[in-house]
């Protein structure tokens, strides 16, 4: 946030990936556009299967088989990604845009030290002696909290926890110095102590590396400690976004409201924890209409026929409901 | 407080631990060593080796007819004599050399041609490796004697390099099915994706990233294929398909074979040295393929 230059870093433009199964066509991110500023922290938030992962492998153009990114920019730094060669995006991908993954302990490749997966990265990018190389792997390691890095930079990932794997993780996703880091879930199977080591080391090189944040993942609490931003997706599309604050003061979407209040509270009594009815729908046949018709409380007539687009309610505010559309 | 203290000497512990840490290597061997007949195997690819290696130093006599006849062994000529007088332990341990050659050039051609063939089907698939793997399957179906007889007839001069590429060339479809089917599975691996998007390009994933987690499956097969192309290429020999002037095992069991009923020695020291070299190269490869697995804990 605060007063960054008028350009966003990153911004995606009608994004469309879809993944083209023998049963259907499946549109996993369905005209996403997203803008994430200069040292801006930027959380996806979103059920299993809505296309949040998705929109991150688009980024760096690391969609699966048989997925494929249909249409729609990606704009970095003013240039098209998607118009970039092979070439160009490799370099690209840990130079400039990084990635951290959802599981740290198979992210590490079993055969190699992990000094030599971290120093792999610098290797890549950077026209460095080898020597550098070895000082580089060692500082970086040490700027991510692992113990004697001299030592531990020697050592197979196996011989690392968990959350060191992560941090080794990190470690190999800032060594380039990106501008963006994406982050897939960095916490998901991390304990709570080490999730908030975790992230409060992110905090901390964020401000140290200047980068900007796309945090993926589910869970609000995590998303509160890092984000400035919050975006909502269901089923392929952004159906709110605002800032940290504002979405849990003034959350307008009903999937943001009902998700809001699935979130257990210490402070409030209450018998059972809420529920959202229903089930994350197939992205083969997607409801017609607005896609979370079938589950919203506040159901229309008109929801099951229009598909709202996404309107701003307030300055920064946006949201694709019915019930804001007049 | 009471825990600090002792938090510190384990620390320490773990610090003077350090050095002695075992390398991925060390771990091999010590697994390596726990198996009898591995070691068994070991020791006599070794010794093999070291005949190969030595032989034009240690073998007791030339290799040129010394004008006497055949003789049974004897004090001065262990494994007796061939037809030509020739001493049959020189020529054996001179045949080592050639068998040796043969397997290990034989294997490394059969290994970049497998290898190289089987990550690149396994790596990108779609396609590349439908294309890929319906030739394997078409060499892989052909019956391997009568191709090893047709592929050596077509060369005009018939040599030992001429053999060993003939061999390789109808050797190498299973390497790269089983190399196919490690890239497939690792190709999905995280730590893959992560190469990918700290920006590896794909020659560089598929050599740097990948192939070390399968090289230990490379090893065994490469080990296991050596006995078969020492035996294939003593079979050509013995076939009358061999280059006449590489005095391989297979030459010795051809030149004995007339002999068989009036001298055993001439074709049973050969044959016994090719039995106890494939008996070697498949226990090393049986322990091995232990040793390697990372997943079978000491």
């Amino acid at each position: 946030m605060g007063s960054a230059t008028n350009e966003p870093l990153l911004k995606t433009d009608e994004l469309r990936t879809y993944y083209f199964l023998a049963e259907g066509m499946v549109k996993a991110v369905d005209r996403v556009s997203l803008k994430i500023n200069e040292q801006e922290a930027l959380g996806i938030v979103g059920e299993s299967g809505c296309g949040k992962s998705t929109v991150a492998h688009s980024i760096l153009r690391l969609v699966r088989e048989p997925g494929r990114i249909v249409g729609g920019k990606i704009l970095f730094e003013g240039q098209d990604l998607l118009r970039m060669s092979e070439a160009e995006m490799r370099k690209i991908r840990g130079g400039r845009i990084a990635m951290v993954f959802q599981n740290p302990t198979s992210s590490l490749n079993p055969v190699f030290t992990v000094g030599s997966q971290v120093g792999e990265a610098i290797k890549l990018h950077q026209n460095v002696e080898k020597q550098t190389v070895v000082e580089k792997v060692c500082d970086i390691l040490d700027k991510v909290g692992i113990p004697s890095p001299k030592e531990r930079m020697k050592d197979y990932p196996h011989e690392y926890s968990g959350g060191m794997c992560q941090r080794a993780m990190i470690a190999m996703a800032l060594s380039c110095s990106p501008k963006l880091l994406i982050a897939d879930e960095p916490t998901t199977n991390l304990d709570v102590t080490i999730q908030a080591q975790i992230l409060d080391l992110m905090k901390a090189l964020r401000k140290e590396f200047n980068a900007s944040i796309l945090l993926i993942g589910h869970d609000f609490g995590v998303m509160s400690e890092l984000c400035d931003r919050i975006v909502v997706m269901y089923s392929g599309k952004v159906v709110e976004s605002a800032d940290l604050s504002t979405i849990f003061r003034d959350p307008k979407h009903p999937y943001t409201k009902a998700l809001l209040e699935s979130i257990p509270s210490i402070n409030i009594q209450k018998e059972r924890l809420h529920v959202i009815p229903g089930d994350v729908p197939g992205l083969i046949k997607p409801p017609l209409g607005c896609r979370f018709h079938p589950r919203c409380e506040y159901v229309m007539e008109e929801c099951k026929k229009n598909d709202p687009l996404l309107v701003e309610v307030d300055k920064g505010h946006e949201v694709a409901c019915l019930l804001y559309h007049r | 407080m009471n825990s600090k203290p002792s938090k510190k000497s384990e620390k320490g512990k773990e610090r003077v631990h350090r050095p002695s840490r075992a390398t991925r290597l060390f771990v091999v061997w010590r697994k390596l060593r726990k198996s009898t007949l591995a070691i068994a195997g070991l020791c006599i690819v070794v010794f093999m080796a070291m005949i190969a290696l030595l032989s034009p130093m240690i073998a007791p006599y030339g290799l040129l007819p010394s004008g006497g006849s055949v003789e049974p062994p004897s004090m001065d000529h262990v494994f007796g004599t061939d037809v030509i007088g020739r001493d049959m332990l020189t020529l054996v341990m001179y045949g080592a050399r050639i068998s040796m050659y043969v397997g290990a050039a034989a294997v490394l051609v059969e290994m970049v041609v497998g290898v190289g063939i089987g990550m690149i089907a396994g790596y990108f698939g779609g396609i590349v490796d439908e294309i890929l793997m319906r030739i394997t399957d078409v060499v892989f179906s052909l019956p391997i004697l009568m191709m090893l007889l047709v592929g050596v007839s077509m060369f005009e001069v018939r040599n030992i390099n001429t053999i060993i590429l003939v061999m390789a060339l109808l050797e190498w479809p299973f390497m790269a099915r089983v190399v196919r089917s490690g890239y497939l599975s690792l190709r999905e691996e995280t730590y893959v994706e992560a190469a990918k998007s700290m920006g590896a390009s794909s020659w560089r994933i598929m050599t740097k990233h990948i192939l070390p987690n399968i090289l230990s499956v490379i090893i065994v097969l490469a080990t296991m294929d050596i006995p078969w192309f020492i035996l294939y290429e003593s079979t050509l020999t013995f076939l009358g398909f061999g280059d006449p002037r590489a005095s391989s095992w297979g030459i010795l069991l051809e030149n004995g074979f007339p002999h068989m009923r009036t001298s055993w020695w001439m074709i049973t020291f050969p044959g016994l040295a090719l039995l106890i070299t494939s008996l070697g190269f498949n226990l090393l490869g049986d322990g091995l393929r232990d040793a390697l697995d990372i997943k079978v804990r000491e």
